[in-house]
């Protein structure tokens, strides 16, 4: 009862146009940067954060929110239209919505990743209300045997993302572990795979090769065939104007709510992220769905899956931040700083001290994602109109929109290199059926399996993963995720 | 410091990269040179990417050996965990292309015109610290629009001009990308 009373007082807080105007321009804002590749939800945020120190706190803390909200959904307007994830939690809607667009549904695409991501966001934001404290009280209790355990439950999930060949998804999932571990070893210090280059002393950036292995690969595959007639009706694949009705989105309504469920429950758990939540629910909804050999192809289930799951990773990851001050993800961080900015400690004291600012945020929150909708459905007949544009004039702006974005990561010329470096090596392992999106995968993955492996050894010894039972739940769910397709194949193929 | 050390040493060097890419180079055209004999024409290209990552594990293997030992577990452990995993894997596919199991080389256009423009990226990137980003984004777009037969060219320079405005108002100004000036304009 005084969670409701408390609710209807921040509620209460948004009437007025100051707060409105905030959140609006926050997911215009949000949106925008989501959608750039080179630009992340927790540089949108940083970057905003600036212009609302002015502010009343609880008015920038609601247009930094919005951002956030905003930016995760933004990414799959780029991922779903021209094949490049705008955010890395978007990777997964490329593997579905990309194939939608390119079979002339692109307003499937579009209109599925922003329903999916609405819905999954007001879940997300409806267990950070009802469950903060408790959950937080979990999450914080988590060993690094459990994020590697975790970390490797993520990774079984690589057998779903090559198609046929489960080896060869393997094989890359390995190339990208290893690509990770290049740069200075975060515990020892020593420089590994460097090759005396000052540049690799990070190791190679995220965006850049997501950037290149996605998007430029495809530009450069896209070349070795002959472009279609510029005089004609443009592209081959024209969209055929066609929209999901409510009955298509019903269809949905089991994977996005079990997508959002996962969403929220990794991005509560720090380091995490909405990249691994994204990656997470794909692969649990491939594998629970009835026609699991059309993922990657243009099922609607996988684009939903990594939508919902990505928009309700944003509530998870703000519940160890409110309630502990423990950040759930670089843009939690970020909006932590903006908490310290006013003043405002987080802990079970914010709740009781400031509970109209909590809960107006909450409040805020749920109103982003109404207006989130509003302007995507507005935005969506723009986007559609990309698949209008020329090839001819679509290469040269996506070749630039790529060497940019992986430019402004770091300011480097370096980073572009490398982008351009790994389109080339995307585009060859492409040709020849090996997959890339589990490169990506071991990327992304792989600094956290690294780290909490090396850390739980060192507290606790090689035994520690079997030990806890958390972590040994995990990884037997790993392995039977990971041999269950192997030994399905091999049945099929003794059958036929 | 064992002999593998030393060598790892080395190869962790600029100079040792530069080795690692002509010994790579070397290997493709062995490759490519064998593949006609010991493999069907339908896996060669799968064949020569298994070779270039094989090598590459061995040559990231060996470094490893160079890795200060500090600790229960060293900077080798996990690295080494990885490229045994990728070695295992290029082996088993080795082993179903030279059996027949394995799939076949997909169908692939002409290698011609992506390589061409690969170059041309790498040749606006290389000019870029000198013409600056602005000039050099600019002359690209129009050459690369060129070079995929557009030829209408009000939309050429419309599109390049709004793309620089873009870049300039946007990620310049607003987001304090620092683009290369170029020496032109320094001068």
């Amino acid at each position: 009862m005084e969670l409701f009373t408390q609710l209807i007082q921040g509620f209460s807080s948004l009437f007025g146009i100051s707060p409105i105007l905030a959140i609006t321009v926050g997911v215009i804002f949000g949106i925008w940067v989501g959608a750039m590749p080179g630009l992340s939800p927790s540089m949108g945020v940083a970057l905003m954060l600036p212009f609302t120190f002015r502010m009343p706190a609880n008015i920038s803390l609601m247009m930094l929110t919005a951002v956030y909200l905003a930016a995760n959904y933004g990414g799959s307007i780029t991922a779903v239209t021209i094949n490049t994830p705008g955010t890395p939690a978007a990777i997964p809607t490329a593997f579905d919505g990309y194939p939608l667009t390119q079979q002339g549904k692109i307003g499937w695409g579009l209109g599925i990743s922003l329903w999916a991501s609405v819905i999954g966001g007001f879940i997300g934001i409806l267990v950070l209300i009802l469950f903060s404290k408790p959950l937080a009280d979990i999450a914080v209790k988590m060993h690094p045997a459990e994020y590697f355990s975790l970390a490797l439950l993520g990774l079984s999930s690589v057998a779903s993302l090559g198609g046929k060949s489960g080896i060869k998804s393997f094989a890359m999932a390995m190339l990208g572990l290893l690509i990770s571990t290049i740069g200075l070893d975060p515990i020892s210090g020593v420089k590994r795979f460097t090759f005396g280059q000052l540049h690799l002393f990070d190791g190679f950036d995220l965006i850049p090769l997501l950037i290149g292995l996605f998007a430029l690969s495809e530009v450069f595959e896209r070349l070795e065939t002959k472009l279609p007639n510029t005089s004609s009706a443009y592209n081959k694949q024209k969209n055929d104007g066609q929209w999901p009705k409510i009955g298509d989105y019903w269809k949905l309504r089991r994977v996005i709510l079990q997508s959002s469920f996962i969403g929220t429950v990794i991005g509560i758990f720090p380091g995490a992220g909405s990249a691994i939540a994204s990656l997470i629910s794909y692969d649990f909804a491939k594998r629970t769905s009835k026609s699991a050999e059309t993922f990657g192809s243009g099922n609607p289930e996988g684009l939903a899956a990594s939508e919902a799951a990505n928009s309700a990773s944003v509530g998870g990851a703000m519940v160890p931040m409110l309630t502990l001050g423990i950040p759930g993800s670089a843009s939690a961080a970020v909006l932590l700083s903006a908490l310290a900015i006013h003043d405002l400690v987080p802990g079970p004291m914010l709740f009781k001290q400031q509970p109209v600012l909590v809960y107006g945020l909450f409040a805020s929150m749920l109103v982003a994602n109404l207006i989130m909708l509003a302007i995507g459905l507005l935005g969506t007949k723009i986007w559609v109109k990309v698949t209008l544009v020329p090839q001819e004039l679509l290469i040269p702006l996506i070749v630039s929109i790529a060497l940019v974005g992986s430019f402004a990561v770091k300011n480097s010329l370096f980073d572009v290199f490398s982008c351009i470096g790994f389109g080339v090596v995307g585009w060859l392992l492409k040709r020849y059926g090996f997959p890339t999106a589990p490169i990506v995968l071991g990327l992304v993955l792989g600094s956290l399996a690294e780290s909490n492996f090396r850390k739980a050894v060192i507290m606790g010894g090689y035994s520690v993963f079997f030990t806890r039972p958390a972590s040994l739940v995990l990884i037997i769910i790993s392995i039977l995720f990971f041999v269950l397709p192997f030994i399905q194949f091999h049945k099929d193929k003794k059958r036929h | 410091m064992s002999f593998l050390a030393k060598i790892g040493n080395f190869l962790n060097t600029p100079n040792g990269l530069l080795l690692v890419l002509l010994m790579l180079i070397g290997i493709l055209i062995l490759g490519a040179l064998i593949a006609r004999k010991v493999v069907s024409k339908y896996y060669k290209g799968q064949f020569l990417t298994l070779l270039a990552l094989i090598y590459l594990s061995l040559i990231f293997f060996i470094i490893t050996y160079s890795f200060r030992k500090a600790g229960k577990v060293t900077a080798a452990v996990v690295p080494r965990l990885w490229i045994f995993g990728l070695l295992g894997c290029c082996i088993y596919l080795l082993m179903n292309i030279f059996r027949g199991n394995e799939s076949k080389d997909p169908e692939g256009g002409s290698l011609i015109k992506p390589l061409v423009y690969i170059g041309m990226c790498l040749i606006y990137i290389i000019l870029m610290p000198f013409l600056g980003f602005f000039i050099a984004s600019f002359i690209f777009l129009i050459t690369s629009f060129l070079f995929l037969n557009y030829h209408r060219w009000r939309v050429i320079f419309l599109i390049s001009i709004a793309w620089i405005a873009f870049n300039y108002f946007i990620f310049y100004k607003l987001f304090y990308v620092s683009f290369p000036q170029g020496v032109i304009i320094n001068i």
